[in-house]
């Protein structure tokens, strides 16, 4: 496999995630804003306008990684959600506080190993992202 | 930079595209919670209100006040066949969930008055941490 074939195939994966993560939170756009509230970060206000706003973004970011249309910026965009999301979480867990993720419905986290898992996951999604830009950007030096 | 301009082109779009869903759905999500909502010291002074517990079923089996009957979105059709029992016309009903954060209460209070017809059915500012708090846990309201 070509790794331009590897490229692709990464970020669908990623784009998988995200169009999966942001369909469900569309379908439950209150549920979604209940897990953003867990984080006691945003205002309640601002919660509301995430809770429309971060399911649309997702799902634009899915279609672009996945058809390859404005991919740079997405994929600029996909890692940047990717680092709030870990800090979000870090944040919970040294204030010890009980989250539901909202990632893909409803999940919460709440002990240390739950909040290390989650952690995890939004970090091996950022390495298979950073993965498939680079194999991307390999390739088009090579031509 | 063109990596930058791309991103702003999306979220230009993901704005656009929200402003569209939110004209077109304004109540797809509240956009307060002040609505049902009752402080602690008015809900106590409330005469033989029944106190519901709309956390999850774990939660509740970790502890919950001993008057409080589970009645969450898991678990409706059970909690709301033991509501009945209890419940008589005019009874004010008190919701809490986890935190201030929590929306589940809102949910139920409302629930209760659509299906219900309950006029008093409150969610709890504060919710399980106002109790907490308060010291009141444990305690038969």
């Amino acid at each position: 496999m070509s790794r331009r074939a590897i490229s692709w195939v990464l970020y669908w994966i990623v784009a998988g995630v995200f169009g999966y993560a942001a369909i469900l939170k569309l379908l439950d756009p209150e549920a979604f804003l209940s897990s953003l509230l867990t984080y006691e970060v945003f205002p309640f206000v601002v919660a509301g306008g995430l809770a429309l706003f971060a399911p649309i973004l997702e799902l634009l970011l899915a279609v672009c990684l996945a058809t390859g249309w404005l991919r740079r910026g997405a994929t600029l965009l996909t890692g940047a959600m990717l680092l709030v999301f870990i800090v979000l979480v870090i944040q919970g867990g040294m204030r010890g506080l009980t989250l539901d993720c909202g990632c893909f419905g409803s999940r919460v986290v709440e002990s240390g190993w739950e909040y290390v898992r989650k952690t995890v996951e939004n970090l091996l999604l950022l390495v298979v992202l950073c993965g498939a830009s680079i194999l991307g950007k390999t390739r088009s030096h090579i031509h | 930079m063109k990596g930058l301009v791309e991103a702003g082109v999306i979220v230009f779009a993901a704005l656009l595209l929200s402003a569209g869903s939110f004209f077109l759905r304004p109540d797809a999500v509240p956009w307060s919670t002040s609505e049902f909502e009752i402080e602690l010291e008015e809900a106590l002074d409330l005469d033989e209100a029944i106190w519901i517990d709309a956390r999850s079923a774990q939660e509740f089996e970790e502890s919950h006040l001993p008057s409080a009957l589970l009645v969450s979105e898991d678990s409706w059709e059970e909690g709301f066949v033991a509501l009945l029992d209890v419940w008589t016309p005019g009874s004010p009903i008190v919701v809490y969930c986890s935190t201030s954060a929590c929306l589940r209460s809102r949910q139920v209070a409302e629930r209760l008055r659509n299906e219900l017809g309950v006029e008093e059915a409150y969610s709890l500012s504060g919710g399980w941490e106002a109790l907490q708090d308060a010291g009141l846990v444990g305690k038969r309201l």
